[in-house]
């Protein structure tokens, strides 16, 4: 891990190194006609570096096979990278620098919604594409011209998943989400779906994101007797929830889903015996046994040799790097509004998740979804869904074509 | 408000429900099995808030430092002590001495090269010790990296009547006992802990006497170090440890040491008696958010009533 | 007023303000956006500085106040179109606040660490009421609290009454950074005045100033409020700025950082906060652009070494080393 982490930060981005290196008050001198800039806009350092830095690895690595295969519209990728140091004011810093200094084509970045939500504005009035390659909360959260979103909302993940769980196990469901956002529409879409299936919401609590003792939670689920328990936990609590769990000895008695479980690589954090029988869906799995997975991977370990995990997050931004790259090669040019129509009149990428293709009216996209169970402190995948679409059918309450730029 | 209750269809949550939801478990309102579980996750509350605390209460009661970099103790016990056990060490072995030495001798080293020129200086230890803070997060962050692999909590389970806990929070409790009657046992009645009794009542005095001062506060520093560490290893099989684990306790430490007050050993256990207590019956009661507010809230009226701590007014004769 | 008849105050007001004039002739927009968020926090460590470094009072959660500040402006704003009345209502919240908080502890006779503690379990309550407000229940008039997300489409500032009239980037560099300078310069009035002073005698022996005559608490009430309205309008700054605000003003790490700005910049001066924090956020904004060091650890090695060489903070360290000729006596 040591050896590795040194590595990753001495292999900083080469063209990035020696932008970052001229003061931040002047302008770089770019030779446009030579490259396209992208703009990174990751947590690299603080908290939340344990989600930024893979995907920042992943954004790299696509860049890089594009590079290698003849660039993109006969130029070279030019990464430009800012560590927001888990602090969302310099989300919008840098944002307005990656849009008036930098002056890249397109923005790839933001870890959490709030995140997002700062980036999101300062992009769109600075005329710049952005794109949102994270597990999200739905078009309820942000439903935006100006941004493509290449990961998955919760219908996608869910639609499947609680049915799968009410059929192997029963129609009680208890459901346990972290008290923001994101927690609370899941676990809305959760509850709606189990009541479209026939099912029953026993209990519904919140957490604050940084609670850690679950005794109460414990004792309250053992009372409500429930078929199953979903939870929609997000970072460190992911952690502590389990080992309380397993300690109470509840993990042999209530089966458990989550969609969130994995994005972090708690599987791997978590004893094999505190983990075992977990289920999740997501977009993506390291496991998945595919020619075009096992083959992301070896590239992946070959170029960064202190991989632990990649995942679904990590794959979301491969994806999104190669999807904005087929737009720009539909639309003939790094334009901002030629690249949205080429997307808007749909570009779908073959990866290593599957089939990836956007979705015109809400700017999310469509994939392929798996479900997953942990075997032995890996995901065994047991289930796909195909081409499974970001919201329902006729679901018109986000569509932004015809929405003003 | 309360978590669930805003959504339509949710059954109402909190405990105080519970007995309209199960009328055939209710025996005059709640449970007997449930009020006992419930006075169980109350004491194990009181034990994880000692527990937390009490390194804290030790370094602060005795030298006036406000170690800021506390959370980080606990992180670096934590992962002493699972990367101990994943190499091979015996688990009581990795929690009771790899874990507790490692951070103590981390905390001697911290002492001697930086507090130790600020004893005295309130405001300046607290920008060192929250640089500290941020050099050992991103020290570890780059040690340890995020994916460590963690360490089952042991034991199984004890049933109470229809409910069940893991003996893991009996164990927890059993830790916090000891350690605070330990704690006491050393500082009342061992020469050592006289001689820090005396330092901390009067430098000067003691230093008149005698009494290699510096030493004294090495050590003590030391003590406090230790006693995180092991606190956090006791916490490591239950919530696994990130190099950012520190964050979450600081806060919580820092206000139970306060609202103790001077004296560090009754302070701390008096005063996580009382945060423990209102803030997970709170939690029973309503929902995890308003728990944390009840304990902020409660520091708030206590120290109004109580400017001294609570050791500054009850209790003023023990350790 | 003595302040106002020493050359040396007029000297130092009339070079910022040509500084402040100037640099937008000689940077991008997007340095001048970098440069105003550093002016409105700096205009909070300001006031972290007053209450802290002149008043003695251990505000440790002094953020919460700007943080309740910065959602004022961000409801109001987004209810009225318009961010004329926003601005002051972001000033008289945190000072209502902060009259009840005072209150309830000045006049308790609480203080140090003790009163630290309360301080800062201020902003912590605050963090998790806010994280958890999410969903369509919390909402003043057209604007959602938005829980950990935030209130986005914040409206920037405006000429007052003309909401068709909004600021520029550059327009809004100057505006933060005059009304720094602004209140840096009233403040310096109101510390060599009577009432600073009196607040002055009352940080250095409470007892005594008492005997002398002077209610300690109504100074250190008085004092604490002037921080609190300071902080607040730094915080609809802040807001009307980033376009957004979100939970996190009120996270430890946030108030911390104001400590940390004040502390490395020089405690009891009111130049020193400002400097701290220009210093802290440019290195913490240039080292995000640079991959090869840990801003963690970059950070955290800075702040030891600064206490181990400059235990004072950078701008006593400074001026001691300075001969100073416009300063005779009073204070930076």
């Amino acid at each position: 891990m040591r050896n590795g982490r040194r590595k990753f930060l001495g292999q900083s981005l080469g063209g990035m190194a020696g932008l970052a290196m001229g003061s931040m008050a002047f302008p770089s001198v770019s030779l446009a006609a030579e490259v396209i800039k992208v703009g990174v806009l990751l947590d690299l350092s603080g908290p939340l570096q344990l989600f930024g830095t893979v995907k920042a690895q992943c954004l790299r690595l696509a860049a890089e096979e594009i590079n290698a295969n003849g660039g993109l519209l006969g130029r070279q990728i030019e990464l430009v990278t800012y560590d927001t140091q888990s602090n969302n004011q310099l989300y919008g810093q840098y944002a307005q620098q990656l849009a008036l200094r930098d002056r890249v084509a397109v923005v790839h970045g933001a870890v959490t919604s709030a995140a997002r939500e700062v980036a999101r504005p300062v992009l769109s009035r600075a005329k710049t594409l952005y794109m949102m390659n994270m597990i999200n909360e739905g078009t309820e959260g942000a439903c935006d011209r100006n941004m493509f979103i290449t990961g998955p909302t919760p219908r996608q993940l869910l639609d499947n998943l609680i049915p799968y769980m009410m059929e192997k196990h029963g129609k009680k469901m208890y459901i346990l989400a972290a008290d923001y956002i994101f927690g609370q529409l899941s676990g809305k879409d959760a509850e709606r779906i189990c009541k479209q299936h026939g099912g029953e919401t026993v209990g519904f609590d919140l957490f604050p994101l940084d609670v850690d003792k679950f005794g109460p939670t414990i004792s309250k689920i053992q009372s409500a007797k429930p078929d199953f328990v979903f939870n929609v936990f997000v970072g460190p609590a992911h952690g502590a929830f389990y080992g309380q769990w397993a300690s109470a000895g509840m993990n042999k008695s209530i089966p458990m889903a989550s969609h969130t479980i994995g994005d972090a690589g708690e599987q791997m954090r978590m004893p094999p015996e505190v983990s075992e029988g977990l289920v999740t869906a997501k977009n993506y799995f390291d496991e998945l046994d595919t020619p075009a997975s096992r083959e992301f991977i070896e590239r992946f370990k070959k170029r960064f040799p202190d991989y632990s995990y990649v995942g679904s997050l990590g794959m979301a931004d491969y994806q999104g790097m190669y999807l904005w790259a087929e737009a720009v090669r539909k639309a003939n040019s790094t334009d901002r509004e030629k690249v949205i129509e080429a997307f808007e009149s749909g570009v779908s990428i073959e990866g290593p998740s599957g089939k990836v293709a956007s979705h015109p009216q809400t700017h999310y996209c469509t994939m392929d979804m798996y479900l997953a169970e942990v075997r032995n402190s890996r995901f065994e995948v047991l289930d796909s869904w195909k081409q499974v679409a970001p919201v329902s059918e006729g679901d018109n309450s986000c569509n932004v074509l015809g929405m003003k730029l | 408000m309360a978590g669930g209750g805003e959504l339509r269809g949710s059954p109402p949550v909190g405990l105080a429900s519970l007995p309209a939801q199960f009328p055939d478990k209710a025996i005059k309102g709640i449970s007997m099995d449930l009020a006992l579980l419930t006075g169980v996750e109350v004491v194990y509350a009181i034990a994880s808030l000692f527990l937390i605390s009490v390194g804290l209460a030790i370094v602060f009661g005795m030298m006036g430092v406000i170690n800021f970099a506390h959370g980080e103790f606990l992180m670096l016990g934590g992962f002493a002590f699972i990367l101990a056990v994943r190499a091979g060490v015996n688990f009581w072995v990795a929690m009771f001495v790899v874990a507790p030495l490692c951070v103590a001798i981390i905390g001697v080293i911290i002492e001697r090269l930086i507090i130790r020129h600020l004893y005295g200086r309130i405001v300046e230890t607290i920008l060192a010790t929250w640089g500290l803070s941020l050099l050992l997060i991103g020290l570890a962050s780059a040690v340890f990296g995020y994916y460590q692999l963690g360490v089952r909590p042991p034991f199984g389970v004890v049933h109470i009547g229809a409910y069940q806990t893991g003996v893991y929070t009996f164990f927890v409790i059993g830790v916090a006992v000891v350690l605070g009657l330990g704690l006491y046992f050393l500082l009342r009645h061992t020469p050592f802990g006289l001689i820090a009794r005396g330092t901390m009542q009067s430098a000067p005095m003691a230093a008149a006497l005698g009494v290699n001062v510096k030493h004294v506060y090495s050590i003590t520093f030391g003590i406090g170090a230790a006693v995180s560490g092991l606190a956090g290893a006791v916490f490591a099989p239950l919530t696994g440890v990130l190099p950012i684990s520190g964050l979450t306790y600081i806060a919580k430490a820092f206000i139970t040491v306060i609202l103790g007050g001077a004296l560090p050993l009754t302070g701390a256990a008096l005063s996580s008696a009382l945060l423990g207590t209102v803030s997970q019956i709170t939690t029973f009661l309503s929902t995890s958010v308003f728990g944390e507010v009840m304990l902020l809230v409660t520091a708030i009226v206590l120290l109004r009533v109580l400017p001294s701590g609570i050791t500054g007014r009850f209790f003023k004769r023990g350790i | 007023m003595i302040e106002l008849a020493r050359p040396g105050f007029w000297i130092t007001a009339v070079t910022a303000a040509v500084l402040v004039l100037i640099i937008p002739l000689v940077t991008e927009v997007y340095t001048l956006y970098n440069l105003t968020v550093f002016a409105v926090l700096a205009m909070l460590a300001l006031s972290l500085g007053l209450v802290w470094g002149i008043g003695g009072i251990l505000a440790l959660g002094q953020s919460a106040f700007f943080g309740i500040g910065a959602y004022v402006y961000a409801l109001i704003s987004v209810n009225l179109a318009d961010s004329t009345l926003a601005v002051p209502a972001a000033m008289l919240a945190p000072l209502l606040v902060a009259v009840l908080i005072g209150y309830f502890t000045f006049f308790g006779r609480i203080s140090d660490v003790y009163f630290a503690v309360i301080s800062l379990t201020i902003p912590l309550i605050l963090l998790s009421l806010i994280n958890s407000a999410s969903g369509p229940a919390y909402q003043f008039g057209k604007a959602h609290l938005g829980g950990y997300n935030g209130i986005p489409g914040v409206p920037p500032l405006n000429i007052p009454f003309d909401p068709s009239a909004v600021l520029s980037f550059e327009g809004m560099y100057y505006v933060s950074a005059l009304l720094l300078l602004l209140v840096y310069l009233i403040l310096r009035v109101l510390v060599a005045s009577r009432f600073g002073r009196v607040v002055e005698a009352v940080r250095e022996n409470e007892l005594r100033a008492e005997l002398l005559g002077y209610d300690a608490r109504y100074y250190k009430l008085g004092v604490f409020c002037i921080g609190a309205a300071i902080a607040g309008l730094a915080g609809a700054l802040y807001a009307a700025w980033g376009a957004s605000v979100g939970p996190t003003v009120f996270s430890l790490s946030f108030t911390a950082q104001a400590v940390v700005w004040v502390l490395f910049g020089g405690l009891g001066t009111l130049l020193g906060p400002i400097v701290g924090c220009f210093l802290v956020q440019g290195l913490s904004t240039w080292l995000g652009s640079v991959s090869r060091i840990s801003p963690e650890i970059a950070l955290g090695l800075l702040f030891i070494i600064a206490v181990l060489l400059v235990p004072n903070g950078i701008v006593p360290s400074l001026r001691d080393r300075l001969k100073s000729t416009f300063v005779r006596g009073g204070r930076i």
